[in-house]
């Protein structure tokens, strides 16, 4: 019975490192680059929202959509400005440089908002509550015990999936993003703005780390500056086990790492979830490197 | 002065790490397990110091000897994949490296209290052995080592495969051999810089070891410069020691590390000091000495 109730939890949980990893993937996808700076973008998301929750009162319902939104606002103005200022001017530049200028940049807003944690009386600087009329919900299936803001963020997260889905299938600025990964030359013959789509891709991406970073303050109900770090790791994990530039191998991939984490935490140790992960991550590298799911990931080259 | 001592000597430690990402990076590879090679390496020397006794020689090089193997055999399943594939696998190798030493105790009773690595709280009172010189003479001995190799067929080799590695499989040059003799010479490099260091610091935690170092590691030798051993030594001298230049800025001062970075990389891509860089210095050398002759 407990075996049930860890992989529920899991399944719940682990469908923010889907919206993690699918962020992560499609920004992959378009430009064949990773973006570090992803866990910091959902980082300061998350203090974007919680400075709502915090300033209007945490325990209504309004204010968590506000704060909600305010998230996943940030984390989309946060992936245009790193879009523009970064990824743009090194466009032709090797994998490295991205790389390297990213990592500086989640240095910066990582100092930055260890400094403001500090500095702004509504924040603390080890760890700033996430208010949510949500805390202290949970119910009973049987004799599983369920927590309600899992099943919320779950939902959410799954609604978050299936517009993207749509979006991505059905109209002409999403299916311009799948041309654009397929084959960015073919795309421009096509008539596709590619800087638009490029631009689009970030903004999409990283409004989707923006809801995360939301959805994973309310659950775990405090943030800090350092929460990216784990995330990106997760999302890390992920990628590879979907199959990068998977789409839907994020979003299974993600339950996956959610159902692995919280088992290997309860009947392991919380010390050895990441290395069970990095291990799993390595052997689908080395034995599958286009992914668990199908064959609809990338070759590596 | 012996504070600016240690600078140097801890910007030398680190300009090790960043010569052993050079190393792997001189193939084309990509790879991020340079700071699991450089825990192994800090552990593994700390433990045969100060639980055992060794002298600090053999104990940098027997982690070093461990680690050239490992390197084998990681390099081995590790090179089916490239680019962003291999630095995904060798971070999770790096990570695996320092969940085991967070678990990991051995302790021993010396002098009256237990010593040795204890889990969370880390490896404390390692011997110190390691004197500023014991850096310096590493780092020249491993330059001289790499200058030497350049101009080898070896580094010819490296080369070639660097710049496209199809074409040098065409012309009969063994790539995959190769490619992992440079993944584990860059092993047992960093595991070199994680043994001075440990007997240097005398205090080392699994914490030390994390993703952070790892990403520090890659800004070394992304902003130092690519193509020539000398862009990461400069990059590793640069980020080591700015953070105490700029310490007016106070609490700013990481915040303009990270703009600094940014500001490096998106001006010259190829990190301030690359091949371009270093041919110029080069010649600019050389025409001033043959100028009486010529």
């Amino acid at each position: 019975m407990r075996v049930i109730e860890y992989v529920l939890s899991g399944i719940l949980f682990g469908s923010t490192y889907s919206l993690v990893a699918i962020g992560f993937t499609i920004i992959f996808g378009v430009l064949h680059r990773l973006n570090i700076a992803h866990g910091a973008i959902i980082m300061v998301s998350a203090f974007a929202g919680a400075t709502v929750s915090l300033l209007l009162g945490g325990d209504s319902y309004p204010v968590l959509v506000l704060s909600f939104v305010v998230s996943v606002a940030t984390g989309a103005v946060l992936g245009l400005l790193v879009e523009r200022l970064i990824f743009r001017p090194l466009r032709d530049s090797s994998y490295l440089a991205p790389f390297v200028a990213t990592v500086g940049l989640t240095l910066m807003l990582e100092e930055a908002m260890l400094l403001l944690s500090r500095k702004v009386p509504i924040f603390y600087p080890e760890y700033t509550p996430y208010p949510s009329p949500l805390e202290d919900l949970s119910f009973h299936l049987g004799d599983v015990y369920v927590r309600g803001v899992y099943v919320v963020i779950f939902v959410i997260s799954l609604g978050l999936m299936a517009m993207l889905h749509l979006w991505i299938t059905r109209t002409d600025s999403g299916r311009a993003i799948r041309v654009v990964e397929e084959n960015p030359t073919a795309a421009r013959i096509l008539g596709i703005n590619v800087e638009r789509t490029e631009m689009l891709a970030f903004a999409v991406a990283s409004a989707l780390a923006g809801a995360a970073g939301c959805l994973i303050g309310v659950a775990t109900g405090t943030i800090n500056a350092f929460l990216g770090a784990p995330l990106l790791l997760a999302g890390f994990v992920v990628i590879v086990i979907g199959g990068l530039g998977n789409l839907y191998g994020a979003m299974l991939g993600g339950l996956l790492v959610g159902v692995v984490e919280t088992v290997t935490t309860n009947l392991l140790s919380a010390t050895y979830k990441q290395a069970v992960l990095f291990v799993l991550m390595f052997i689908v590298l080395v034995l599958r490197p286009q992914g668990l799911f199908g064959g609809g990931g990338r070759r590596p080259d | 002065m012996s504070y600016i001592v240690t600078m140097f000597t801890v910007a030398g430690m680190n300009a090790i790490l960043a010569l052993s990402v050079y190393l792997t990076l001189a193939t084309g590879q990509f790879s991020l397990a340079q700071v699991g090679f450089w825990a192994l390496g800090a552990y593994g020397s700390a433990m045969l110091t100060t639980l055992f006794g060794w002298p600090l020689l053999p104990a940098l090089l027997a982690p070093a000897l461990l680690c050239l193997l490992l390197g084998f055999a990681l390099g081995y399943p590790c090179l089916r994949v490239r680019g962003i594939y291999l630095a995904l696998a060798t971070l999770g190798f790096s990570e695996c490296v320092r969940i085991f030493f967070l678990n990991f105790s051995y302790q021993l009773p010396i002098g009256g209290r237990l010593v040795g690595p204890a889990g969370v709280t880390g490896f404390r009172n390692v011997v110190v052995l390691t004197q500023p010189w014991h850096v310096a003479l590493a780092l020249v001995l491993i330059v001289v080592f790499l200058s030497a190799m350049e101009r080898s067929r070896f580094g010819l080799t490296l080369a070639a495969i660097q710049e496209d590695e199809t074409a040098a499989a065409a012309m009969g040059i063994d790539a995959v051999r190769a490619k992992l003799f440079a993944f584990a010479l860059g092993a047992a490099v960093a595991a070199i810089g994680g043994g001075l260091y440990a007997n240097y610091i005398s205090f080392i935690t699994s914490a030390d070891f994390g993703f952070s170092l790892t990403m520090v590691a890659v800004l070394y030798v992304g902003a130092g410069g690519l193509g020539t051993f000398w862009g990461p030594l400069f990059g590793a001298a640069l980020l080591t020691l700015l953070p105490e230049m700029i310490r007016p800025l106070q609490e700013y001062r990481m915040i303009f590390y990270g703009f600094l970075v940014i500001s490096i990389v998106l001006v010259r891509p190829r990190g301030l000091i690359d091949e371009e860089v270093v041919r110029w210095l080069g010649r600019a050398v050389r025409g001033r000495r043959k100028l009486p002759g010529a």
